[in-house]
């Protein structure tokens, strides 16, 4: 039986793609409905920007949809990717530290969510359900 | 058996730390030739640039940096040749080292390791390893193509383009979509070709069925191979901790952290996953 805490962040993982999706549709939608006469020079490099973006959003959504799929059916790979882009949310966090000011309490709550999320897959009722 | 395969590397590496010898042999090896090219180019092109940079002379006379770009742009043939050759120096290097550091981590991973034997072996798989990487190379290099035209359009019409916002954002806007497309090309063939090296050196086989072998255990273990460049990234970005946590102490703080990151990857982070990446491959490799 699939463990209570999987199934909502699987969920959140859904959610998180659908956010994504959205967010690559409004970065689309936003680069063809600015008149590029009221960006003068910089229109190209925003069409290129909201171009990018939207790929980004397409890209992280896709990633977020397949890990949120694979911790549903509870794959053992899910659990590694989750696990591993756990660790890197860490990482980064960590990175944020010696910025000072608002990088501080960024990271800080990027350590503590992610640290309390890697602590709950790991546990072994969850590590059983995965299989790994 | 993930767990083993990261475990097995890990330990690997602690029983024989001599695993490192291979990477800084062919960090320091690719630095000190490209750094000769380097002082070549300069020496044949721009003479007076030591002088100008040190003596901070190139920030006070934006004309003298306009000048050189042109000079530059005189020589591009000169340059592309210098390219070809510095691409064909690097990747020897990097063809033989890759062979060493490969087969030190199969023997370390076997508790046989040995430098000497190890060595024996690379020279002997330098050939078909080396027409790979070349294939390699060659791929990546002609994507490379089109921002060498770029830059040698942008060296010729510098004095046009530098007095025109928009011909800087046009310049600057296709610079930036080639890197990107010469970066998705590189990672789509390094992934592709993630076991190709390993089935050369591990087991022997001559270039084509060596690509044939590594994409065959590529296609049926896609997820283990995602896996694991995922963890190789976490271990890599790791290994990068100490640029950011000294960035913080300004100019040469910044260079401190990097040379210690350049240090930790050599010894620690590569041989620890060149270990994790043969035990995946002797794992799976055995499934098909």
């Amino acid at each position: 039986m699939r463990p209570f805490g999987v199934t909502i962040l699987a969920i959140l993982g859904f959610i998180g793609a659908i956010g994504c999706f959205a967010m690559a549709g409004i970065f689309a939608m936003v680069g063809q409905y600015i008149p590029p006469s009221e960006l003068g020079g910089a229109a190209p490099l925003v069409s290129l920007l909201m171009t990018v973006g939207s790929v980004l959003f397409v890209v992280f959504g896709l990633i977020n949809l397949v890990v949120a799929y694979g911790l549903w059916k509870g794959a053992s790979w899910a659990w590694w990717i989750f696990l591993i882009l756990l660790a890197l949310g860490i990482v980064s966090s960590l990175f944020m530290l010696p910025q000072g000011g608002v990088g501080i309490a960024q990271g800080i709550i990027g350590i503590i969510i992610n640290g309390i999320i890697i602590y709950y897959i790991t546990r072994p009722h969850v590590k059983e359900y995965f299989g790994v | 058996m993930r767990w083993e395969v990261i475990r097995a590397g890990w330990e690997a590496w602690r029983r024989y730390p001599v695993t490192a010898i291979p990477f800084i042999l062919q960090g320091v090896s690719v630095i000190a030739a490209s750094f000769l090219i380097f002082l070549g180019v300069v020496y044949a092109i721009i003479p007076e640039l030591p002088e100008i940079i040190l003596s901070g002379k190139i920030s006070e006379k934006p004309e003298e940096a306009i000048e050189i770009f042109a000079r530059i742009a005189e020589n591009i043939e000169l340059l592309s040749l210098l390219f070809i050759l510095w691409l064909l120096l690097v990747t020897a290097i990097n063809t033989l080292f890759k062979a060493w550091w490969i087969k030190l981590c199969n023997d370390a991973l076997e508790n046989v390791a040995n430098l000497q034997l190890a060595f024996q072996h690379a020279k002997s798989r330098f050939l078909p390893l080396f027409v790979y990487e070349l294939i390699f190379a060659i791929i990546a290099a002609v994507a490379f193509f089109p921002i060498i035209n770029l830059a040698a359009e942008i060296f010729e019409n510098l004095d046009t383009i530098s007095k025109e916002t928009e011909m800087i954002v046009y310049y600057g806007i296709s610079f930036l979509l080639w890197t990107i497309l010469l970066a998705i090309l590189v990672a789509t063939l390094s992934f592709l070709f993630t076991f190709v090296p390993y089935a050369i050196v591990i087991d022997g086989e001559k270039t084509l069925s060596g690509i044939k072998k590594g994409i065959k255990v590529l296609r049926r273990n896609i997820a283990d191979t995602v896996i694991m460049w995922l963890l190789v990234g976490l271990a890599g970005m790791a290994g990068q901790a100490p640029v950011h946590l000294l960035k913080f102490l300004g100019f040469w703080g910044t260079i401190i952290g990097s040379t210690v990151a350049v240090i930790i990857g050599w010894v620690v982070v590569m041989p620890i996953t060149t270990c994790w990446w043969v035990e995946l491959y002797k794992w799976k490799s055995k499934t098909i």
